[in-house]
């Protein structure tokens, strides 16, 4: 889980960077947006199976970071439309 | 290579870590029960710059890089999405085209107040029959006296119950251009639908509503347009003029 987090912040601030810099960034932002909001959905649930049943609370805020966390998975690019993105740009 | 942080970097992440903490963490939970916008926190995040933090000083912003944002988002996230969803919206969208495109009026009017956090911007793509395909935008506009009519619905607007002005993207002309207006909350025919219900995400849960167009649906702006270069989710460019907006156009 924290492997997963510090891959994904270090593939976002990678694709800033090459903004910043005024480089190609287009695929490298799409994959960072892919990893991180997969990582992050994937972080939450694991992190909900650790706590098991208190997991599964409503007294916890994992349950919240376990339904706002599908939000990245859809906003500002699916996942599928972001492989589209992404295979269009290895392609090209 | 160079993984350091600059000084001013490490600042914006310590500053925003502590907002989170002291601020955003202890109401996370309400936030997302009370389903209402958190005016409140709004402005607080207003008041460390972050709707400027992008823009350069010329234009009130702070002129800072993208790495600074993805910091201080990060550390807003961690506190609540709810709240990272509306404030992100307000300064990479709902604000956008009023900074590239906006005459002194419209920059003095609504851009300046919406860095400050006084005023919401909203920013109308999505149709319920186009969603990330931009291309699919069907909402239209057609030149009339004064300014241009719009017909056409929208939603999953982020905070479209309590914005002030909406960033709307709609087809101009014969032609079909996909041109970009400014529609303002008192827009003769605005119609705000409804907050959709959602399993999480509440700043949005009070942002994403449908819009649609009154009697039957008509938005009045005024407009002007000009070809952009950029393509992407954001293209654009445009000009101002003409009454109370801008409009701006790309060649699809």
């Amino acid at each position: 889980m924290a492997t997963d987090l510090e891959a994904a912040r270090q593939l976002v601030h990678y694709a800033a960077w090459l903004k910043d810099n005024d480089k190609p960034h287009h695929k490298e932002a799409a994959m960072a947006k892919l990893f991180a909001s997969e990582a992050a959905a994937g972080i939450c649930d694991k992190a909900a199976r650790v706590l098991a049943s208190y997991g599964y609370s409503m007294e916890y805020a994992v349950q919240r970071h376990l339904r706002d966390i599908r939000f990245t998975l859809i906003g500002g690019g699916t996942s599928e439309i972001l492989k589209l993105v992404i295979a269009k740009e290895l392609s090209a | 290579m160079n993984f350091d942080l600059s000084d001013e970097q490490v600042q914006i992440r310590d500053t925003f870590a502590r907002f989170c903490d002291e601020r955003i963490a202890p109401r996370a939970a309400e936030i997302d029960e009370a389903h209402a916008f958190p005016r409140e926190l709004f402005g607080e995040v207003a008041a460390l710059g972050f709707f400027g933090l992008r823009y350069p000083p010329e234009s009130g912003g702070l002129g800072l890089d993208l790495i600074s944002l993805c910091l201080a988002l990060e550390e807003i996230s961690r506190g609540s999405m709810s709240l990272a969803g509306c404030v992100t919206m307000q300064s990479l969208m709902g604000t956008k085209f009023l900074e590239m495109l906006g005459n002194a009026d419209i920059k003095q009017r609504l851009f300046a107040p919406a860095l400050r956090g006084e005023k919401i911007g909203g920013i109308c793509m999505t149709e319920p029959n186009a969603g990330s395909d931009l291309g699919g935008i069907a909402t239209s506009a057609r030149k009339v006296d004064g300014g241009y009519l719009l017909k056409g619905q929208k939603m999953w607007v982020t905070s479209a119950p309590v914005a002030d002005f909406f960033t709307v993207f709609a087809r101009a002309g014969a032609e079909k251009k996909l041109t970009i207006f400014l529609v303002e909350k008192d827009f003769k025919g605005l119609i705000i639908g409804k907050a959709i219900a959602k399993m999480g995400v509440w700043d949005t849960c009070v942002n994403s509503s449908p819009k649609s167009a009154s009697s039957p649906g008509r938005w009045r702006s005024a407009a002007l347009a000009a070809p952009s270069k950029r393509r992407s989710a954001m293209p654009a460019s445009a000009s101002s003029s003409a009454s109370r907006s801008t409009a701006i156009r790309r060649s699809s």
